[in-house]
């Protein structure tokens, strides 16, 4: 994830490209607003819910469950995501998705919650 | 797209599987005119796996997709079809018909049918030449066959030959198969050639494909398999060859895909492995290609790669199949493309596939997964309920034969120590080593369970004495704590060994066995103790890998081997598991007979030693007395010994006092205490025991204790004279009051045995030893003696036995010390006198007229049954139940007229099985196991049946008689077992006693409200009988239908019956393997020990 100005600026209002994900030790991270809304249920609906993104405000979400060596890992996710539907296609070989051993348990739980 | 394989240990053979196939599980229900309509998104969840291996069987196997244990089982799993005296090469489903053809390497190919719950052969095609490859049309009503010699064949999926040629080709037809639309078949050969003809034979073209890939291995369009829905088959539907691929697998790994034989630029694939099998999808997007990677480096293990690819050519998935010591020989997708299933050698790997991304909780879920050893851990993590039935979902088995089917490796002794839960059976093979015993003496035997074609040890067994034929039964668990070496077993070092040569299967399998075997051995001596690695049990399935050092169950025997007792050395078991009695047979004229007497193994089963349970003490003397005096004096003696020293009530107070409360609590007290003390000795017997209806003679010699002599001489006496009665009155009338009183008198004796009996058995706190079905037993031999005045000695011959059984069964129970273990003891068939030497002629036609056709019997039974029960207005559950027959029953009676003397041989024993069924919560063993069709069998029997016939030939007499002996059994039921809906056999004096306990029955039944059983039925055993076989006049033989699980004509062969049903079954299938079948109350220990029993020769 890029944590560089420019996109930092497109997090906020209704139609920012990026939404923050902020994890339960104040780590953020921007992803995609339309990857992170289509490849988990659970943020679509935070995100659609009546009381975010209004205008000027930034577009983020707090877990205040999720550490962020998960959340980081979930956020991988959405992009490897995002990347295997261009992949699939092109119609290549999909590469693996790996998730550290240490982590699986509570990237389990996450995306369990996330539902992605 | 996204593959995991499934953690699945147990999904192996003992062999390799050279060839897969799957099919969807259509219900058992026979389809409806149109046949089966089933959604195929249901219809796929559920399938069979069927396995062709190099022993030439074929497994069929239940697979399923489901994640949980929730769903329902077929009551039988697997099918290791035997049949094939070769290895079988190809194994295909045809969908549509339901059938399975399997060819082997010899050129036969079979048609299996599966119909009334098992697999048959319903074609057999042998042209004498190799079969190179089989093929089904895709609308399953054609079959095309390639043989090795260039010719080819189309015939139908009935038999049927539409066409043949012999195409003369330098090269051979490796492949052939159908087009999608079934209109031309398409052949491969090995100089890479395709060979195009039409669907009545004409050729329609010959391609050469590139030349320098060598020879085709395979071809496979890429449609659906079967089509499957109607409205699709013609030809302008998309099933015209338009849009599918046809892949052509060659040699050298390089794969064409083609859209038709004429296609000019067929895409190439280079898939760089090896011995590659390819299968397209049934949704036909994936080409699954598994083979072996083609390395320079020559090294022991190698990688086999598992690929996909799209039907335009490009590679979407990789992965490596974890297994390395043997390449991929087989591979079939299965439950609508959710599972592949690939076969390596022995092993069986089952990929779990989604053409989707895998979400991230799946993919941590895996991980997690992973890590894990068992499910059991899942319990055990910090974690959401939801989540964790997500990963213990996860461990979901595809091939889950059924619950209790597979053992775990941790869980072997608890699996043979508990039999299968109920309705499940275990099919199993048992099969004698001789040869490898290089250090010991004595024969070895193994018990194999049955799975996915291949066998699966699960007890190994070893005769112990030169002498006698004893055993040892080893404990198949080894203890973690002597988990000390790690040897692993390659499977694919034993696999050339299992291949078949020329004659059957089993000895093969043997041999096959053998060779590798010798060598484990000597370095499992060295190591002493084998460890079974957890994780890669590659040994589990084959033959010696079973430890040897611990003594799990002793089976010893008395020197004639006619008598065997289980003996469990294990803390988990109790000591006494059963015991089994043969009856000695002349010459070994008759059919065997074998009495069980099993104890039931449950998690609350009594442990421990039993201090009266000595495995080594037969009573050995019944049968062996040449001379008739001898033969009655010996029961007395056998008798007093052991029983005499109890003194009637005082141990079994508990019990009595249960019992009076019960009866107390009846309103109908007035009768009891009307009935005679005689009456009230049965009532006096637990409540459970319900009453064992021993046979006759059993029942009563052995339980008398104090007055022993005196009560059986007055037994005998009382015999005689109802013979002598009987004998002088012929007329009808007269016989039949006479019988009546006879009976009663009889009952006298008897109940006055049975009083003391019942006080022994409370003495010993055994428990329900009863003899409800005692009164007619008792009966019993006086209508023999009867019949023939030298019968009353053939009575005490049957005495004899009896002591035996009823001192083996008393003695391991008895145990006062013991908890209070109900023995519920229970015999259904009775036993029948042993002809001796001297009077054989007679007792021959003394054991004709017991033996009637069973079934004729049973009804007979019922229908008096039924009679008795109406008139004294009786309605309860049971027998209601038997009203339903009743018509049918009383039809039956006609014949009876035929038989008539016979009837009341038999009588006892259709009211014992009366008894048993009536009584049925707790295990009234109801068996018809009455020999069958065994009268005629001789002229000399057919003879004394005519006499018997004269002497006694009033329908009514025997009727009568049954009344009386039912009578008793529905007042009996009422006093002596207060806890269920039973009736029991009881003796009455006479009318009135009875009536007075039909008041009282009636009364209690208003009450509704049995006393509950007592909680402490911790310890049962249950008495069971083999099922007399039927005479086949025509073949001269004894048949019992084994269900197509026995080939082999063997004296040995037997059928246990267990409440009117066959619970075990033991037959020859080849000069040293046996098919053993069992379920509830045999736990794989018991059923392994009384077959091990049943192998040897007996002296007598």
């Amino acid at each position: 994830m890029s944590h560089s100005e420019p996109i930092e600026k497109n997090c906020v209002g209704p139609d920012a490209e990026y939404v923050k994900l902020i994890s339960s030790d104040q780590k953020e991270f921007l992803v995609k607003r339309t990857h992170a809304e289509t490849y988990s249920k659970t943020i679509k609906q935070i995100l659609s819910g009546p009381t975010n993104c209004s205008e000027g405000e930034t577009n983020q979400i707090e877990f205040s469950q999720i550490s962020s060596k998960v959340l980081e890992i979930i956020c991988n996710y959405i992009e490897y995501k995002a990347q295997c539907e261009i992949i699939m296609e092109k119609g290549e070989e999909i590469p693996e998705f790996d998730i550290p051993l240490e982590e699986a348990t509570d990237v389990m739980m996450a995306a369990s919650f996330l539902q992605c | 797209m996204h593959l995991h394989f499934e953690r699945n240990l147990n999904a192996k053979c003992d062999c390799s599987i050279l060839s897969l196939t799957w099919m969807g599980k259509v219900p058992d229900e026979l389809p409806e005119d149109e046949g089966w309509k089933l959604s195929r998104t249901n219809y796929y969840q559920e399938g069979w796996l069927a396995a062709g291996n190099v022993r030439g069987i074929v497994g069929v196997t239940f697979t399923t997709s489901h994640w949980r244990k929730n769903s329902e089982f077929p009551l039988r799993t697997n099918y290791n079809l035997r049949g094939h005296r070769s290895e079988i090469i190809l194994v295909k489903w045809n969908e549509p018909y339901q059938k399975l053809a399997s060819c082997d390497s010899s050129g036969i190919i079979f048609v299996w049918i599966k119909y009334d719950g098992r697999w048959s052969i319903e074609l057999i095609n042998d042209r004498n030449t190799p079969v190179t490859h089989f093929s089904w049309s895709h609308d399953g009503r054609m079959a095309l066959i390639c043989y090795q010699d260039g010719f080819v064949l189309v015939g139908s999926v009935a038999g049927q030959r539409y066409w043949s040629s012999m195409l003369s080709l330098e090269s051979t037809i490796t492949c052939g198969l159908w087009t999608p639309d079934d209109q031309q078949v398409y052949f491969g050969t090995t100089s890479g050639r395709l060979i195009v003809m039409d669907v009545h034979g004409a050729m329609v073209s010959q391609i050469q494909l590139c030349q320098d890939f060598g020879p085709i291995v395979s071809m496979a369009w890429s449609c659906e398999k079967f089509k499957m829905e109607e409205n699709e088959s013609d030809t302008t539907s998309p099933y015209h060859n338009r849009g599918f691929v046809l892949a052509v697998c060659f040699k050298n790994g390089n794969i064409l895909l083609m859209k038709s034989f004429d296609d000019v630029s067929p895409i190439q694939l280079q898939t760089g492995l090896l011995g590659v099998c390819i299968e397209w999808s049934n949704s036909r997007q994936l080409l699954a290609v598994a083979g072996t990677k083609a390395s320079t480096v020559p090294s022991d293990s190698q990688t086999n790669v598992l690929q996909f690819y799209s039907d335009n050519g490009v590679l979407i998935h990789s992965t490596a199949i974890p297994y390395r010591q043997s390449n991929v020989t087989a591979l079939t997708w299965g439950h609508n493309d959710k599972r592949l299933f690939i076969a390596t050698g022995c092993q069986m790997h089952i990929a779990w596939v989604s053409t989707r991304i895998a979400s991230l909780q799946m993919l941590s879920g895996l991980k997690t997964h992973m890590q894990l050893k068992s499910e059991s851990q899942v319990p055990a993590l910090p974690l959401p309920p939801r989540i964790r039935v997500f990963l213990s979902n996860l461990f979901a088995q595809t091939i889950r034969v059924s619950e209790c089917y597979l053992p775990e490796i941790n869980q072997m002794r608890q699996f043979v120590s508990r039999p299968p839960s109920k309705n499940f059976r275990l099919y199993c093979t048992m099969i004698r080593h001789d040869e490898d015993t290089n250090l010991t003496a004595g024969t070895c035997y193994t018990l194999y369970l049955e799975f996915l074609g291949g066998l699966v040890p699960l007890l190994k067994g070893k005769r112990t004495s030169k002498i006698k034929p004893e055993f040892v039964i080893f404990d198949p668990q080894v203890e973690e704590t002597e988990l000390l070496d790690v040897t692993k077993l390659r499977l694919n070092d034993v696999s050339p060994n299992g291949r078949l040569t020329s004659d059957s299967s089993d000895s093969d399998m043997d041999d096959g066995c053998a060779s590798p075997r010798v060598q484990m051995r000597q370095r499992r001596c060295r190591r002493a103790h084998e460890k079974r690695d957890l994780v890669e049990i590659d040994d589990l399935t084959y033959v010696d890998i079973l430890p040897e050092y611990a003594r799990l169950v002793q089976v010893t025997s008395n020197i004639w081997g006619t008598k065997f007792k289980v003996h469990g050395l294990a803390k988990s078991l109790p000591e006494n598991l059963g015991h089994i009695t043969y009856k000695t047979s002349l010459l070994h004229l008759q059919p065997r007979q074998m009495t069980l007497v099993m104890t039931e193994l449950g998690d609350d089963v009594v442990l421990g030693p039993d201090p009266n349970f000595n495995p080594h003490l037969f009573s050995e003397d019944e049968d062996e007395a040449a001379s008739e005096v001898d033969q009655r004096s010996l029961p007395l003696t056998d008798l007093a010994l052991p029983i005499a020293p109890m003194t009637p009530r005082p141990a079994g107070e508990s019990r009595r006092l249960q019992q009076q409360s019960s009866r107390s609590s009846r309103p109908s007290t007035k009768a009891t205490e009307n009935s005679a003390s005689l009456q009230r000795a049965p009532s006096s017997l637990p409540p459970l025991c319900g009453g064992e209806p021993q046979t006759p003679k059993h029942t009563v010699a052995p339980r008398e204790d104090l007055p022993s002599e005196p009560s059986t001489s007055m037994r005998v006496k009382s015999s005689i004279k109802v013979a002598s009665q009987l004998d002088e009155a012929k007329e009808q009338s007269r016989t039949k009051r006479r019988e009546k009183q006879a009976c009663s008198h009889k009952q006298a004796v008897s109940s006055l045995c049975k009083e003391e009996e019942a006080a022994a058995a409370a003495a010993v706190a055994a428990g329900a030893v009863t003899a409800p079905g005692r009164g007619p037993t008792v009966v019993n031999p006086s209508t023999y003696s009867i019949l023939l005045d030298p019968m009353v000695r053939s009575c005490s011959v049957g005495y004899l036995d009896l002591v035996d059984l009823t001192l083996n069964s008393h003695g391991p129970l008895g145990d006062p010390a013991d908890a209070p273990p109900k023995r519920l003891v229970l015999v259904h068939k009775k036993e029948q006198p042993k002809p001796k030497l001297s009077n054989c002629g007679k007792s021959k036609s003394f054991d004709s007229s017991e033996i009637f056709p069973s079934a004729e019997r049973k009804k007979q039974a019922r229908g008096n049954a039924n009679m008795t029960f109406q008139k004294s207005q009786v309605t309860r559950k049971p027998v209601q139940k038997k009203e339903v027959e009743q018509t049918e029953n009383k039809d039956l009676k006609a014949e009876d007229h035929v038989f008539v003397n016979q009837n009341d041989g038999l009588a006892s024993s259709a009211t014992e099985h009366n008894n048993h069924t009536s009584r049925l919560p707790h295990s009234s063993p109801a068996s018809p196991a009455l020999g069958k069709k065994k009268r005629n069998q001789s002229p000399l029997r057919s003879f004394a049946l005519d006499c018997r016939r004269h002497l006694l030939n009033s329908p009514l007499l025997s009727r009568r008689v049954w009344k009386n002996r039912n009578t008793n059994e529905s007042s009996d039921d009422e006093v002596a077992c207060p806890n269920e809906e039973v009736i029991n056999g009881r003796n009455f004096r006479d009318l009135e006693t009875f009536q007075k306990a039909q008041l009282r029955q009636k009364l209690r039944k208003g009450k509704n409200d049995p006393p509950s059983v007592p909680a402490a039925a911790r310890h049962r055993e249950f008495v069971m009988h083999n099922k007399a076989p039927m005479w086949n006049e025509n073949s001269q033989v004894y048949q019992l239908d084994f269900g197509g699980r026995v080939t082999q004509e063997s004296a040995k062969n037997f059928q246990i019956e267990f409440r009117g049903k066959q619970v075990m079954q033991f037959g020859r299938i080849d000069g040293n393997a046996y098919t053993l079948d069992f379920q509830y109350p045999f736990s794989a220990l018991q059923a392994f020990a009384v077959a091990l029993a049943n192998v040897t020769q007996r002296l007598k």
